[in-house]
């Protein structure tokens, strides 16, 4: 689970709603440090919008607590300290860009002469400065997700919370957005929503993974893909292997491939200095070596067994679709 | 700087709605027909001299052409535009400002902010407001100019009508607002907001029609009351007289006699059951809000010193004598047969000034209603519907 102390940007600690009789979060408890990115994944239903909806007092509790940049969950005035973008994000469409950070900035209570300031640097920093005095209703779904980006961040905040920052936005636009976030992250801690797993995995060190209304999984990425499976893959030229060395490497628990560009093996072994004698029995049969590498399973690959060891979930829907509210 | 914020945001709101536009300019249509009527030397014109009426009333300067101008604005022009098309177009416009304002990807921008949330209502709720104060305020600058050139009197209390008739529209603007919190749909608010003012005016209206049915039927009592009390007299008199033209006069009279104390006594009977029915709409009007009587303020405040009011210029009571005087009954001509012509004719007259008096009397009544009762007590009504609408706003998961 989680430790609290003084340092953390938002620690969640057993988290409960319930919405006329259905449990979405079952004492989730997630900790964010400040200055990181943290991710938080699950299925579709899984509370992770509920959650994030808590944090910034949206939704109200049923139980648990926590702390927010230091201050108690549901303190309105450490909400100036948190930018925040919303999951299918909609201006008012008669706003300018400039106009709607100069809006939002007033309500995160930004002095005039800042929101002037940082409104122009935001603008510029999201890619929008020639459309900043055009209508929002203008714009495409990718622009709308940057201006929302630039709002986020108008109040300079400590603690960036952003749900779905690049849903139903185009390759190139979500590249602009994720290089965009990454520049703003480097001096804030970030809560980042997304079902994007290549994006978390891209982004974020940390993250935590939502089953059911409960945190089934929680750390750096890299931990938790090391727990759960190490392989070493070998491929090679030529013919096929040998037979006595196929059943070698079946003993070990391995897989052997062939085709017609040559072969593939997959060892489950942390250290590549345990599959040598396969290496050297290849080579004594005159079998070229191409490739050597040790191998991670993927974020997917977690997600997908995490969710599924917790006996519930999508996963498959999960890849594909969205999050969706609670 | 928040509320501000929010203030500014629901200018531009407004601003960007086709129908604010649409409203402003019939507006100032509105205000141009107004504008158009003048007085001169032998009457009054319209549109700008090109209809002259002749009239020795309504001249330059004169009295009745000040109340008629006045009575135009206050139960004219406000009644029937500004308190009826302007704020049925205004609710069209308004009723969705809350249902899109809480949409998913819309509320949690405003709402994840250090703001109360009953601050961000209640201010969004004023800033709705802005629709119909600009309009009216917009509107009663160029009343106020059309009156100073017309009447040649600069009459500030013209813009009485800017909180009246905004205040009057956040009466039903309120209910709006809590229907649309409740149904989250601009058109169902809408909806109910029509459904709601229809029953106001229903209950309104049978008040008044009840009420106005009450006076009527006291003023008749006291008529007949005072022609029995004549007919009493004039009984004992002939009862004196030795005449044989005056026995039949007697009979004549206490037959009439006795058939007005029936007309009495049945009259007192439904004025009881007209009560009884009135009593219901009295107790609900003290609690629900009063759109009619706060508009009417308006017509209270604005000349408050006029010699003669819409009304009584309506009346035709300019022209001729409000009350004119019964002949009365020749010394010793008891006995004479009223001929058929001459009574039908008292009958009539004497219908015509109970229908006055019965419309004096209802007219001072809603005069003797205070300000602060007819405000007080619509304000507190949308302080209940405002307070439940918030605490639901306040409470709700976004």
């Amino acid at each position: 689970m989680t430790s609290s102390g003084p340092d953390a940007a938002v620690d969640l600690i057993d988290l409960r709603k319930r919405y006329r009789g259905v449990e979405a979060l079952r004492g989730a408890s997630i900790r964010v440090e400040r200055g990181e990115i943290f991710g938080l994944l699950g299925p579709n239903g899984a509370g992770k919008s509920t959650l994030v909806k808590i944090l910034l007092t949206l939704v109200r509790r049923t139980g648990g607590g926590g702390t927010v940049l230091g201050a108690p969950l549901g303190d309105r005035e450490t909400l100036a300290k948190v930018g925040y973008l919303p999951e299918n994000l909609r201006f008012p469409d008669y706003l300018t860009a400039r106009q709607a950070l100069d809006y939002f900035g007033a309500l995160a209570k930004v002095p005039r002469i800042d929101r002037r300031r940082r409104g122009g640097e935001l603008l510029e920093l999201v890619g929008m400065r020639d459309w900043a005095d055009r209508p929002v209703r203008t714009y495409s779904k990718g622009m709308r997700q940057r201006v929302g980006l630039a709002v986020s961040l108008v109040s300079d905040p400590e603690l960036l919370v952003l749900d779905e920052p690049t849903d139903g936005v185009d390759p190139i636009g979500r590249k602009e957005i994720r290089d965009a976030l990454l520049q703003a992250a480097s001096t804030r801690s970030v809560l980042l929503n997304s079902h994007l797993l290549s994006e978390v995995e891209a982004m974020c060190g940390r993250i935590a993974i939502l089953n059911q209304g409960q945190v089934v999984a929680q750390g750096p990425i890299s931990e938790l893909a090391g727990d759960e499976r190490h392989d070493v893959e070998i491929a090679g030229s030529g013919q096929p292997l040998p037979g006595g060395l196929t059943s070698l490497v079946e003993s070990m628990g391995g897989t052997c491939a062939a085709g017609a560009e040559g072969w593939h093996l997959r060892i489950p072994r942390r250290d590549a200095a345990e599959v040598q004698p396969i290496v050297d029995a290849a080579r004594a049969a005159g079998r070229v070596i191409t490739s050597l590498r040790a191998s991670r399973a993927s974020l997917e690959e977690l997600f997908v067994r995490t969710v599924s060891d917790a006996g519930g979930g999508r996963p498959g829907g999960v890849l594909s679709g969205r999050g969706s509210g609670r | 700087m928040q509320t501000g914020a929010i203030l500014l945001d629901s200018l531009r709101l407004l601003r960007s709605r086709k129908l604010f536009w649409i409203s402003l300019g019939i507006s100032v249509v509105v205000m141009l027909a107004y504008a158009s009527i003048g007085f001169g030397e032998n009457g009054l014109s319209l549109f700008f001299g090109a209809w002259e009426l002749e009239d020795p009333f309504f001249t330059k300067g004169s009295p009745w052409s000040r109340a008629l101008y006045l009575g135009l604005f206050s139960n004219i022009v406000v009644t029937v535009w500004l308190t009826w098309a302007a704020t049925i177009l205004a609710l069209v416009s308004t009723s969705s400002v809350f249902p899109d304002f809480m949409s998913a990807g819309s509320i949690e921008l405003v709402l994840s902010k250090p703001i109360s949330r009953v601050r961000v209502f209640l201010v969004k709720y004023l800033g709705s407001l802005l629709f119909v104060l600009l309009q009216v305020l917009v509107f009663c600058t160029g009343v106020f100019i059309c009156v100073g050139v017309r009447l040649d009197e600069w009459l500030w209390s013209i813009f009485a009508a800017v909180p009246l008739v905004t205040i009057f529209f956040s009466y039903l603007y309120a209910f709006n607002v809590l229907m649309g919190l409740l149904t989250r749909s601009g058109l169902a608010a809408l909806l109910f907001t029509a459904v709601f003012w229809f029953l106001l005016f229903a209950v309104q209206s049978g008040e008044a029609a009840l009420g106005g049915i009450t006076r009527e039927q006291e003023v008749r009592m006291e008529a007949l009351e005072k022609r029995v009390v004549e007919q009493e007299t004039r009984l004992e008199r002939l009862a004196a007289s030795e005449r044989p033209s005056d026995q039949r006069a007697k009979e004549r009279v206490a037959t009439e006699l006795e058939a007005n104390r029936t007309r009495l006594a049945e009259d007192a009977q439904r004025l009881d059951t007209i009560r009884r029915w009135h009593g219901p709409f009295e107790t609900l009007m003290a609690v629900l809000p009063k759109n009619q009587e706060t508009i009417g303020l308006l017509d209270r405040w604005l000349a408050p010193d006029a010699r003669y009011t819409f009304t009584e210029l309506m009346l035709g009571d300019y022209r001729e004598d409000p009350k004119p005087a019964e002949p009365p009954a020749a010394e010793g001509d008891e006995a004479a047969e009223p001929s058929p012509d001459s009574d039908r004719e008292r009958r009539r007259a004497e219908r015509r000034d109970v229908d006055r008096e019965a419309t004096r009397r209802v007219e001072s009544d809603l005069r003797s209603t205070s300000a602060l009762f007819i405000v007080g007590t619509s304000l507190a009504f949308e302080a209940v519907i405002l307070a439940l609408a918030a605490w639901i706003f306040a409470r709700r998961d976004f």
